[in-house]
């Protein structure tokens, strides 16, 4: 993304939030491991903690998916294709990754609304994993602003090699 | 015509799947095909899923299993309780007479309409070194595993802090030797999750610690569509003669279960009355829990675990 | 069986476009099973599966795994890696070629990707080989074979998400890895021996080392044996699950970085660990669509009709998976691991499993031929990765390296059919 974007602060909470989200994670399931084994104490519900801070993880992923274009692409016709549309394919990449984008978050939006309404409750913890979405489909609606600020972005540079 | 998708969330192989069709098939005879029961191929939703799944139409019939919709059903749980019953069969009957005498009119499910309620087997104890788990102390010395809900929470009243999970994840921890022993899984799961391999010795109880109970339903739209004389046909295949119908395929895996797994080699003991005594007292907060949850909706807790134990010893007979 | 067929082919021409996998894959399983049902239910549908996926306890591991590679890529342990691999065969004809598919083997147990293996491999033995007078051919193809090994030998990625969809255990899945990898890395070194053999020219006589030195090199390798032990060692023996053994190397490949002055700045960590997260995201986000298209495939009633074609064909057990290894191989052409995944596994899983086929030694053989699209024309994403590594090589020559591999990786997968026991063997001994 291009360094004076409006959207780099989401960009930067992108990082931040997936850093800390990995890092507990390793922390907490290495600290579960060493207590099991020494203290014949687990911790309780620790890999439930772990399976909510991937689902966060994932989500801010996507906002740094977003703003380094990282999506995985069968780009078997990428060259020519470039060379014989050079307006349209650009902009036929972007306009399917926002698409793209946009569904996901929908459906996230829609699923934590699903859950939080039936009261769907995580099996060990009983912590009402709505939330979760709710976070995650936030996590993704920053992660389609982020997309949108590259606009400008492609419309300069269409036609030109990435 | 109706034509209904049922999803199977157990995996391929699992008994559930041909009793299954032998309802569906009943179901298509009794309607003269006018109600037309396809399943899908794959499950189409993890099985806490499967009342959701059902109630927003991604499919139209599905049985859960009950601790995943607490939330919408806190009284099921009264057939999964500690030490309450171990033959599934007995334990299916009881639950739906109990379901349709005490809980049917507190109308629980908006969304769906319940079909059937039915359980498993009685869940036992396996031990996975050498000496086999018959006693407070040797239970107390080990790194165990239970099966979430009651299981669990029964280790947790005797101070054991058990890795848990739903059954299907069993086989990481006792596979990898993190634990050296597994609660409340039943005689098929066993095989079926595949620790029998892992699995050095069994201890039976006379009742189980938990006897997984699960209810089955349909989209409520759909179920409108279907014409009244027909509903009324479906459902004297479902309720009951289904709740049975499961019950004894379960007995009868079970009793195929142990049989494999004493041919396998693996020790099968009988429960230590005084082990058993102490586990039996550590059930009960789980009884006052019910009490309380009972006591929410209007019941009387005490009153309905009666009948339920009246119906269950007849039938278990 | 139309329905799955069309959906299939639309995926495939929409994945040509060069439209991302992940939502090809979600476009095409939503409107398909949109069809099927209607729009409620595929809104409720995909909603579920990939919320679903993003909170699978068993995917836990991905980020942890390739946090830990990129930890590991800085933290210089390839090379070290690569000076033992020398001091062991370095004097043989095309030994420098051989050391590198050694040290490309032993990078591979602790890394799960195979372009992060190489990609590192080719910043770390390609210099050498060209100091020495490696013909690029055989040098670039060595490195871009070799780093194919990140996928099979475990810890590996794919392996995951393929036990995710298959319902098996990721441990025992890991350790069937071990020995197919140790045969490939030994059908490698046969193929350059033998190239070398043959024409001398492409590989000169590299100089002896004494022990000593060998020793020394050994010596030097101790951080990569620590994490090697705790990740392999620990997942066999039973200590850890694959989650905690991940975390756990993680955080001892952070010490690794922190010891050798990598990770010492804030700026440092979020590119690092934050890059290690948009990777994971990436992967989520296919893995999660390719779980709403097959449950597409699932209403379809695909499976159903391919059971019936199946039996009415009698076709047996081995004949169906020497069909889906030839598609495979088609799809190799064009896709990389995870599209090869997404599209052959939900299409073909249930007939499998109701064939009775054994879904770990399958889990194995599709990882091999996923490894073979890696490296054949006219997309080979490692073929790609060496060539970005190294840009003054040319493409044409880095193909033509991987040739002699290809039949090594074929020679392979040909005796693991033969002989199942070279996969189910030790995970089966873990008992
Ligand atoms: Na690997
Ligand atoms: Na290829």
């Amino acid at each position: 993304m291009s360094p004076h974007s409006w959207a780099r602060p989401l960009y930067r909470i992108g990082q931040v939030v997936g850093t800390l989200a990995v890092i507990t994670i390793a922390l907490l399931t290495a600290a579960d491991v060493v207590l099991r084994y020494f203290f014949n104490a687990a911790i309780f519900g620790a890999a439930e903690v772990a399976n909510a801070l991937l689902a966060v993880l994932v989500g801010a992923g996507l906002i740094i998916v977003a703003a380094q274009r990282l999506h995985i692409c069968v780009d078997l016709f990428d060259a020519p294709l470039r060379r014989r549309l050079p307006k349209l394919y650009p902009r036929w990449i972007f306009g399917a990754e926002l698409l793209g984008t946009a569904a996901l978050a929908t459906l996230l939006v829609q699923h934590a609304m699903h859950t939080i309404d039936f009261g769907e409750l995580t099996p060990v913890l009983e912590f009402p994993i709505g939330w979760v979405f709710a976070l995650v489909a936030l996590l993704v609606i920053m992660a389609l602003a982020v997309l949108l600020s590259g606009w400008r972005d492609e419309k300069m540079h269409q036609g030109e090699e990435k | 015509e109706t034509k209904l998708l049922f999803n199977v969330f157990v995996p391929p192989g699992h008994f559930m799947h041909e009793v299954l069709k032998g309802w569906a098939q009943d179901v298509e005879k009794v309607t003269e095909s006018r109600v037309d029961i396809e399943f899908a191929a794959g499950s189409l939703a993890p099985p806490p899923q499967q009342l959701q799944g059902v109630a927003s139409g991604v499919f139209d019939v599905a049985f859960a299993i009950n601790p995943t919709i607490k939330s919408k059903a806190p009284l099921l749980e009264v057939s999964s309780l500690p030490w309450l019953v171990s033959d599934a069969e007995a334990a299916s009957v009881a639950a739906w007479r109990i379901y349709e005498k005490h809980f049917a009119s507190r109308n629980q499910f908006p969304d769906v309409h319940l079909l059937s309620v039915f359980n498993f087997s009685g869940g036992q104890l396996y031990s996975t070194t050498d000496t086999p788990i018959n006693s407070l102390d040797e239970l107390k010395s080990r790194k165990m595993w239970a099966l979430y809900g009651e299981s669990a929470d029964l280790l947790k009243n005797l101070g054991i802090s058990p890795i848990t999970s739903p059954a299907v994840q069993v086989s990481e921890s006792v596979s990898r030797g993190v634990v050296n022993g597994y609660f409340g899984l039943i005689l098929e799961s066993v095989i079926d999750f595949k620790t029998a391999p892992y699995t050095k010795s069994i201890t039976l109880f006379p009742l189980g610690v938990t006897s997984s109970g699960f209810s089955m339903f349909i989209n409520k739209r759909k179920w409108g569509s279907i014409s009244e004389a027909d509903r009324n046909a479906i459902m004297k295949l479902s309720g009951e003669a289904l709740a049975q119908r499961v019950g004894k395929a379960s007995k009868a895996a079970s009793a195929a279960a142990l049989s494999q797994l004493k041919a396998d080699g693996i020790q099968v003991i009988e429960a230590d009355p005084q082990f058993y005594a102490e586990l039996e007292r550590a059930a009960t907060p789980s009884y006052e829990q019910f009490e309380r949850t009972a006591e929410k909706a209007g019941l009387d807790g005490k009153a309905v675990l009666a009948d339920f134990r009246k119906e269950y010893d007849a039938l278990a007979k | 069986m139309t329905a799955a067929l069309i959906g299939f082919a639309i995926l495939i021409a929409l994945s040509f476009t060069g439209m991302p996998l992940a939502f090809a894959t979600l476009l095409t399983g939503f409107v398909g099973f949109g069809l099927m049902r209607d729009w409620d239910s595929a809104v409720a549908m995909s909603g579920q599966q990939i919320g679903e996926m993003i909170v699978n306890p068993n995917l836990v591991v991905v980020p942890i795994f390739i946090l830990m590679g990129e930890l590991i890529r800085r933290g210089g342990i390839a090379d070290e890696l690569y000076e033992f691999g020398n001091a062991l065969v370095g004097r043989l004809r095309g030994g420098l070629a051989m050391s590198t598919v050694l040290a490309c083997g032993a990078f591979s147990t602790v890394c799960g990707s195979s372009v992060a293996t190489a990609a590192t491999m080719t910043k770390v033995a390609m210099p050498p080989m060209r100091r020495y007078g490696y013909h690029d051919s055989l040098s670039a193809g060595t490195v871009a074979a070799g780093g194919t090994l990140g996928i099979l030998i475990p810890p590996s990625i794919p392996m995951v998400i393929y036990c995710i969809f298959a319902r098996e255990d990721i441990g025992r899945m890991f350790i069937a890895g071990i020995v197919p990898g140790a045969l490939m890395m030994t059908a490698f070194m046969v193929t350059i021996a033998l190239w070398a053999r043959l024409r001398p020219g492409v590989a000169p006589v590299g100089a002896a080392m004494s022990w000593t030195q060998r020793i020394a090199a050994f010596k030097k390798t101790w951080a990569f044996v620590v994490l090697f032990l705790v990740v392999l060692g620990g997942i066999y023996l039973g200590v850890f699950t694959a989650t905690e053994a991940a975390s756990v190397g993680a955080i001892g490949a952070y010490l690794f970085a922190l010891a050798r002055g990598s990770m010492r700045s804030g700026r440092e960590y979020l590119d690092v660990i934050g890059g290690a997260v948009g990777i994971s995201a990436a992967i989520f986000a296919i893995a999660s669509c390719a779980l709403v298209f097959s449950q597409f495939i699932n209403v379809t009633g695909m499976p159903f009709a391919l059971m019936e074609l199946v039996n009415g064909w009698e076709l047996s057990g081995i004949q169906l998976v020497l069909a889906i290894g030839a598609l495979c191989i088609l799809l190799g052409m064009v896709f990389e691991a995870l599209g090869i995944l997404v599209l052959i596994v939900p299409m073909f899983l249930p007939t499998l499993q109701a064939q009775g086929v054994d879904m770990i030694w399958f889990g194995v053989v599709v990882i091999i031929l996923i490894e073979l699209g890696l490296i054949t024309p006219p997309v080979g994403v490692n073929v790609f990765t060496v060539k970005a590594a190294r840009p003054d090589l040319k493409l044409g020559d880095v193909f033509a390296g991987v040739t002699p591999f290809v039949l090594a990786m074929l020679v392979t997968a040909a005796l693991i059919l033969i002989w199942p026991e070279i996969v189910v063997g030790l995970p089966n001994l873990m008992r």
